[in-house]
């Protein structure tokens, strides 16, 4: 997709360090809320084989301003790549967001997450970030319950692995003294080992009791070959139901993690355009 | 200083980014470079790779050497199908990249640095350009008809790890969703229905269970879907001819050979590729880094190791 | 090339090196499933089909690839073996 609508470097800022991306202006403006996405653990703003930066173009041409950044320790954004972790990711949200909200329109936005992004978006929005919707693709959870895969040496490996780099033990001495909403960092990526439960922890992602946002609705979009895609979905439509969140699910067939192939990629831009075109 | 820009190459807006260094390298000699251009991968090796380049230019700006990154036409920020992206388009780009970084600076000597196939275009680039003194390969290509098989087994391997399509979700209806398939989404290593076909991942299983390929992704503009990244018959011809190792035209630069791999010795093909080079660049280093092929990496990497060595031979 | 304890020495050592598995080449089982196991996805697959042709000189055609074959040592020395090479 060539992109016929204007496009421009955008810098915010969080904490002295500079946050770095793209805004794609819409065609003509439609007054529609505007869109940030949010990139993957080890990705750049422009996402898996590019799907982003597509997405964003369709959007911009739908009438939607759309914002694409780097978290902070990835992509062209300042920070070290060892020193920010999904807590850190989720702290990012709203510094984007209000860039968005200066710059582009103050209407709540649109979250739209790949992969960890997607639970980046879960996070800012249960930190009490109003929303219009939210977009997950391709969104793994760590909360949901266990299944014989996770039991499994390799699942348990990747889990600790996750945790491990998701959060780093600097993160984790904030963690015991209270520096981090914990809560949200726990919500995020559930009890799947990374932290000891006490008796009176809850099993599941109690989303009424923490849902603080407004939230006009979700979109799932997953693959049906993504090894998380079963769980994950279980997990955020539970998660939002009890939320009291609309929530709609949508498979693309034969699809794997990243939606790596071009129909895939086509199908899911064009279905997250159907369904924000609803709304 | 890091600064971020558009400027127009090809009729499209090509996405650059500089870091100019406060001051500049004061003691530099004659012949040492004025600047650095870096030369990315394309396809998914470009995105695992960016974040280390940038981390490369941030430490050759602190060692004050400024540096200049860019997006090749149709790939990452920079405007144009993705389609129509080649071999030669590339070099293009690159030779646009190396004037903004001379014009932005008012040095004419410049370092390349090249990962993978940016390091095979820096080649390119280097055979025309007696301005360019010093040219580090990193992880090159060397011979494209090696990538386009590379291209075809990774997209192999993914179509064999991708589940059947099951017909009766096929459309993904928003308004109703369907519900999942009643299978299990495949398990790592459970036995593909049948042998591969073209278009790899994107592949879909005909009747006969034979992996067919849907028409949109057999164009006139796309040869194979790598990933999700359409290929176009240009680039893999391109491609095929492409070798470094027959060329004979003349480099004026000194070159670095850089392997990065689990051993601390190059690789036989590095070490072909730089025996190769010998007979027409003024100097050409070949060694390895012991680090991780960060290219391929599906997480955020810290490939300090090759950094280092990189920043260590240009400064 | 003859399916013998050498090669599947070679084998372990070039699986373990290239995907920085945390264990030594000796310590990976011939019957260990490489990607139930020790979580080796399509990234790691294809780097053992690189090592594959830089260590042994074996070049696996796109035809050949099979996940079957890329389970465990077992089989891809068993493979291996069946090619007469």
């Amino acid at each position: 997709m060539a992109g016929r609508c204007p496009e421009s470097y955008a810098e915010a800022t969080l904490h002295g360090a500079v946050i770095r991306g793209i805004v794609h202006a819409p065609a003509e403006p439609s007054g529609r809320p505007p869109v940030i996405m949010l990139s993957g653990w080890g990705g750049t703003r422009y996402g898996p084989n590019g799907i982003l930066v597509e997405a964003a173009r369709a959007l911009a041409e739908d009438g939607r301003a759309v914002a694409r950044f780097d978290f902070r320790g990835r992509g062209d954004s300042d920070g070290a790549v060892s020193e920010h972790d999904l807590a850190c990711h989720i702290e990012d949200v709203p510094a984007m967001a209000e860039w968005v909200r200066h710059e582009v329109s103050d209407c709540p936005p649109v979250l739209l997450g790949i992969c960890s992004g997607g639970e980046v978006a879960v996070g800012a929005l249960f930190g009490g970030m109003d929303v219009e919707s939210v977009c997950l693709w391709s969104a793994p959870v760590f909360a949901a319950e266990s299944t014989a895969a996770r039991r499994s040496r390799k699942r348990l490996g990747y889990v600790l692995d996750y945790g491990r780099k998701a959060l780093r033990p600097e993160t984790w001495s904030k963690l015991v003294s209270g520096q981090v909403r914990f809560d949200i960092v726990r919500r995020v990526l559930g009890g799947a080992g990374v932290h000891k439960k006490a008796e009176d922890e809850p099993t599941e992602l109690d989303g009424a009791a923490v849902y603080s946002g407004r939230c006009g609705g979700v979109l799932l979009a997953y693959g049906t070959a993504d090894p998380v895609a079963r769980e994950a979905v279980a997990a955020y439509e539970g998660l939002f139901g009890r939320a009291g969140c609309g929530c709609t699910t949508h498979w693309v067939s034969g699809a794997n993690h990243g939606f790596y192939g071009l129909h895939w990629k086509t199908e899911v831009i064009r279905v997250t355009r159907e369904w924000l075109a609803g709304r | 200083m890091e600064t971020y820009e558009y400027i127009p190459v090809r009729g499209e807006r090509m996405f650059l980014g500089l870091h100019i260094p406060d001051e500049t390298h004061s003691s530099r000699l004659d012949w040492k470079p004025g600047c650095v251009v870096i030369a990315s991968p394309v396809h998914e090796e470009k995105k695992s790779a960016h974040r280390p380049l940038v981390d490369l230019a941030r430490a050759l700006e602190a060692r004050r050497l400024p540096c200049v990154r860019f997006d090749y036409v149709g790939t990452g920020d920079s405007t144009g199908d993705p389609s129509s992206v080649t071999l030669s388009g590339m070099t293009d780009d690159l030779r646009a990249a190396v004037q903004h970084a001379r014009d932005a600076t008012g040095v004419s000597n410049v370092a390349l640095v090249g990962l993978r196939l940016g390091a095979d275009v820096a080649a390119l680039v280097a055979e025309d350009d007696s301005d360019v003194r010093l040219l580090a390969l990193v992880a090159p290509v060397g011979q494209g008809r090696r990538y386009v098989r590379d291209m075809r087994m990774r997209s192999r391997i993914r179509g064999a790890m991708t589940e059947p399509v099951d017909r009766s979700s096929e459309h993904g209806d928003v308004a109703a969703a369907p519900s999942p398939p009643s299978h299990l989404p495949r398990e790592m290593g459970a036995r593909p229905e049948e042998g591969p076909g073209e278009g790899g991942a994107s592949g879909r299983r005909g009747e006969a269970g034979r992996l067919a390929v849907p028409a949109m992704t057999r164009t006139a503009t796309v040869a194979l879907d790598y990933d999700g990244h359409p290929v176009s018959p240009r680039m893999i011809a391109e491609l095929e001819s492409h070798d470094l190792l027959s060329r004979t035209a003349s480099i004026g630069a000194s070159v670095l050979c850089l392997d990065v791999r689990a051993k601390p010795q190059p690789s036989a093909p590095l070490t072909a590729l730089a025996d190769a080079l010998r007979t027409r660049a003024a100097s050409v280093d070949a060694r390895a880094v012991v680090d991780e092929p960060f290219w391929n990496a599906l997480g955020p990497v810290e490939p300090w190791e090759c950094i280092g060595a990189v920043t260590d031979w240009l400064d | 090339m003859q399916d013998t304890p050498e090669l599947r020495a070679r084998l372990k050592e070039l699986i373990v090196e290239r995907l920085a598995l945390s264990m030594k080449p000796e310590e990976l089982g011939d019957a260990d499933r490489l990607m139930e196991d020790h979580g080796v996805d399509s990234v790691g697959l294809f780097w053992i089909v690189v090592g594959l042709d830089e260590e042994l000189g074996v070049q696996i055609g796109e035809d050949e690839f099979d996940l079957d074959t890329f389970s465990s040592v077992d089989k891809l020395a068993g493979f291996l073996a069946s090619r007469g090479e």
